[in-house]
């Protein structure tokens, strides 16, 4: 019965280590690409307002 | 998403009765056998897996699609996670019934050898990185890889060994209950296996477009 019990165990415990650093990944890889397409849409804002100026 | 969720859910607490509840308690071994259902879902789940990163690698060297890389790599990822828990949940059956932790019987030599070559696989893909000469490199030896698997399953078959055959004229004889908790646990861990793969491939897709997004703001 102790044998049954630490199978499960380790099994339980080795997915949730690896579901758990799987969804950590994604949220943290989520959260860059979101800086990154704001910090591009910024980028490109300030552009559109120096050709403005270059214009005028 | 959801759905494969919900059916995963479901699939594991029907799973977790059907092994626990469920199934009879086998004569010989006892409770320990129960050990048998989960055990046998790893290996279902490392083979599928193993499968998917042989048709995968085959498909990356015929057309050279990112896409057939990052599911050859995913896959083996998730193979390799469930193929050591099948060593280590066999081990832990092993010790009560046969006596010992570790023996080299064929059966466990060559799920040895798989285990070991698919981390290779894992080490050469992993520096491969965005190199798709290395990336070929590795796909290569996902395919070699690959022939272990058929030997796996005919050693316990064609040589002597203490490995028990389930599925076979030489093996099963499992109870008709045992049989329905098995399959429960099999679906389930089939759930299991096409969510985390999903969840693995949206990494290595997220990796690809923040590479695009670094690139774009360079320029």
């Amino acid at each position: 019965m102790n044998y049954l019990f630490w199978a499960h165990v380790i099994f339980w415990a080795a997915l949730f280590i690896y579901v758990y650093n799987l969804t950590r990944k994604n949220e943290n890889l989520r959260r860059e690409i979101d800086a990154l397409k704001s910090s591009l849409s910024n980028t490109k804002e300030e552009k559109i307002i120096w050709q403005k100026q270059e214009i005028k | 998403m959801k759905l494969l969720m919900c059916l995963t859910f479901v699939g594991m607490i029907a799973s977790l009765y059907a092994a626990f509840i469920y199934a009879p308690t086998e004569a010989v071994m006892g409770p320990i056998q129960r050990i048998f259902y989960f055990h046998m879902g790893t290996v279902w789940v490392a083979t599928l897996a193993f499968i998917i990163v042989f048709i995968s690698s085959i498909q990356y060297l015929r057309k050279e699609s990112r896409f057939w890389d990052i599911l050859a790599l995913s896959s083996a990822e998730v193979g390799v996670l469930f193929i050591t828990l099948t060593i280590i949940t066999g081990s832990i059956w092993a010790k009560p019934v046969w006596g010992t932790w570790w023996t080299w019987d064929p059966q466990l030599t060559t799920t040895f050898i798989l285990w070991i070559l698919y981390i290779v696989y894992l080490i050469l893909r992993s520096s491969a990185g965005s190199d798709t000469k290395k990336a070929r490199y590795a796909a290569v030896f996902g395919i070699i890889a690959f022939l272990d698997l058929p030997l796996v399953y005919a050693s316990a078959r064609l040589m002597r060994g203490i490995s028990p055959v389930v599925f076979g004229d030489r093996g099963g004889g499992i109870a008709p209950e045992m049989m329905v908790a098995l399959l429960v646990t099999l679906v389930a861990f089939t759930f299991l296996f096409f969510l985390i793969l999903r969840e693995r491939i949206d990494i290595e897709n997220m990796k690809d477009e923040i590479a695009k997004l670094k690139i774009e703001e360079a320029l």
